[in-house]
């Protein structure tokens, strides 16, 4: 019962980390991207990655609060669907966007400092996508999760450079900045949670399951 | 007052659709251009008799088509309504554009209100396909309906103090669902230098595509600055007042160091634009392509500083 419950909670899973790029294909090929589809893609793909950076955040503070294990089985999923994302925006940025004009890619690289900031964070996450394989892991060894550590270093960059790339101005707060603040937000309130003495406190859920399983295994 | 609707230019006219198609074309055609330029005297011509010193879309290495329609009018930037181009055309679509009138004012002697109606009248409207090109990195080439804003400036004779124009756009929260958002300094404005304001590419449009302005493109009147930034062509306009000292406008309020006052097109050599309708970028020319006309205002200025 519980098992078939998993299936379906991982279906789910897979169907809506998939649902962004069903519908950036199916919009594509109905016209309804508006009348500049190869922008509106290039924003949304990179909207997609943020999102799913955050979303794939909330795991394990969901776990520690509810002890629920579901929450931290999607969690390698939901961050190499934000890398495929990331790696998405990428490529329509240089691709259909720019034709491979890497003269031109460089140029706009200059004038548009946020662009590194992205591509930081794209190096970040592909890294994290190619030691997510299990056979590297095990190579890896305890040097695995130090590196998945650079995660945060990533959602910091990736709302950074979202913050930059709107019109308006992050410092006066003036401008389309309201959405990228509200990730900062997020993203803030997700930090902070795991940090070890908060984590502690908030590690409500697994300590009752701990309990339980003392109490209730039979030695 | 003589017209310019003889004019008329079909988009068929100005490019024959063959010479853009293909991809590999435009590829040769950025070589070549890059190899001197040589192709400029090749581009289509429309085969028209142009009066002297009619303003028309000036011929470039690469064909402009007009953009349609619809594609005019569904992709809008017009944070009055909405930060999201797409659906600025439906929540403006019951925008009241009448009764309508535009107020001139400051360093003048002869200040008027003018109603929609006596502006239509005073002025008669000429065809004007000009190229747009938006901050964001796209363009369009759009026939606009309207007349020089200097016929309006003559008409309220601006005194020898008056070396600024000041635009105020419309202030209205019921009807403009965008101007609820506070982190923005409504009502939007916008500014030109006397010389701009009163060169004959400076248009109040009216029309589009021989109809009458779209609420989403800025009906009943707005401005229309084809070598600067779409910005700068502040929609639905209420307010024109002649002022001394350079006013504060709606970006460069916003943010400063992205959205200069001047804000002409591609001072930086070398940017491209995606042109709506099209595949792949194309090349932004010095003030939008009409550097023949215009640099001269900015003869000694260092458009660097001077965005």
């Amino acid at each position: 019962m519980k098992s078939k419950l998993n299936c379906w909670l991982q279906v789910f899973c897979y169907l809506a980390v998939a649902a962004p790029l069903i519908y950036l294909v199916i919009a594509y090929f109905t016209n309804s991207l508006s009348v500049n589809p190869v922008l509106t893609a290039e924003q949304r793909s990179g909207d997609y990655a943020v999102t799913l950076l955050l979303v794939s955040l909330t795991c394990t503070p969901l776990f520690l609060l509810t002890g629920v294990p579901v929450f931290v089985r999607f969690r390698p999923i939901l961050g190499l669907s934000a890398s495929f994302y990331a790696f998405l925006h990428f490529m329509l940025f240089i691709w259909p966007d720019y034709g491979f004009d890497f003269p031109q890619i460089l140029l706009t690289i200059s004038r548009k400092p946020y662009i590194v900031i992205g591509l930081g964070v794209l190096v970040i996450l592909i890294v994290l996508a190619i030691i997510s394989l299990k056979n590297v892991r095990i190579a890896l060894k305890k040097n695995w999760k130090t590196l998945q550590r650079f995660v945060y270093l990533a959602c910091v960059g990736a709302v950074l450079h979202y913050g930059l790339a709107v019109k308006g101005n992050l410092l006066t707060f003036r401008g389309n900045v309201l959405k990228p603040y509200v990730y900062a937000g997020i993203l803030a309130v997700l930090l902070i949670l795991r940090i070890p003495p908060v984590e502690r406190v908030i590690s409500i859920g697994v300590r009752k399951r701990a309990f339980r399983k003392e109490t209730q295994d039979p030695v | 007052m003589k017209s310019y609707s003889s004019n008329r230019v079909h988009s068929a006219e100005i490019t024959p659709e063959n010479v853009y198609r293909s991809r590999r074309d435009f590829i040769k055609l950025a070589g070549l251009a890059t190899a001197g330029g040589i192709l400029s005297a090749c581009a289509p011509n429309s085969g028209q008799t142009s009066t002297p010193g009619t303003p028309q879309l000036t011929p470039t290495l690469f064909p402009d088509t007009l953009t349609p329609w619809d594609s005019v009018t569904h992709y809008n930037n017009y944070y009055e309504f909405t930060i999201s181009k797409t659906d600025v055309a439906d929540l403006a679509k019951n925008f009241t554009t009448s009764p309508w009138k535009v107020q001139v004012s400051g360093l003048c002697s002869n200040p008027q209100t003018f109603s929609m109606e006596q502006i239509l009248a005073m002025f008669p409207s000429q065809e004007r396909i000009y190229r747009m090109r938006c901050v964001e990195d796209w363009s369009m080439v759009i026939p606009w309906e309207g007349f020089p804003l200097n016929q309006l400036m003559n008409a309220v004779k601006p005194t020898s103090e008056a070396k600024y124009v000041a635009f105020i756009g419309t202030l209205d929260t019921a009807e403009m669902p965008g101007q609820a958002a506070y982190n923005y300094p409504w009502p939007y404005t916008e500014g030109l230098r006397m010389d701009e304001a009163s060169h004959d590419l400076t248009i109040l449009a009216t029309g589009l595509y021989g109809k009458s302005l779209e609420p989403q493109c800025g009906a009943p009147i707005r401005l229309v600055i084809p070598w600067k930034y779409g910005y700068k062509s502040i929609k639905a306009v209420k307010k024109i007042i002649l002022l001394a000292e350079q006013p504060s406008t709606f970006w460069n309020t916003l943010s400063p160091n992205n959205y200069g006052f001047y804000s002409n097109v591609s001072p930086r050599l070398d940017a491209t634009e995606q042109r709506i309708g099209e595949s792949f970028r194309r090349p932004t020319l010095d003030f939008n392509g009409y550097a023949d006309q215009v640099a001269t205002l900015y003869t000694g200025m260092d458009l660097q500083i001077n965005s």
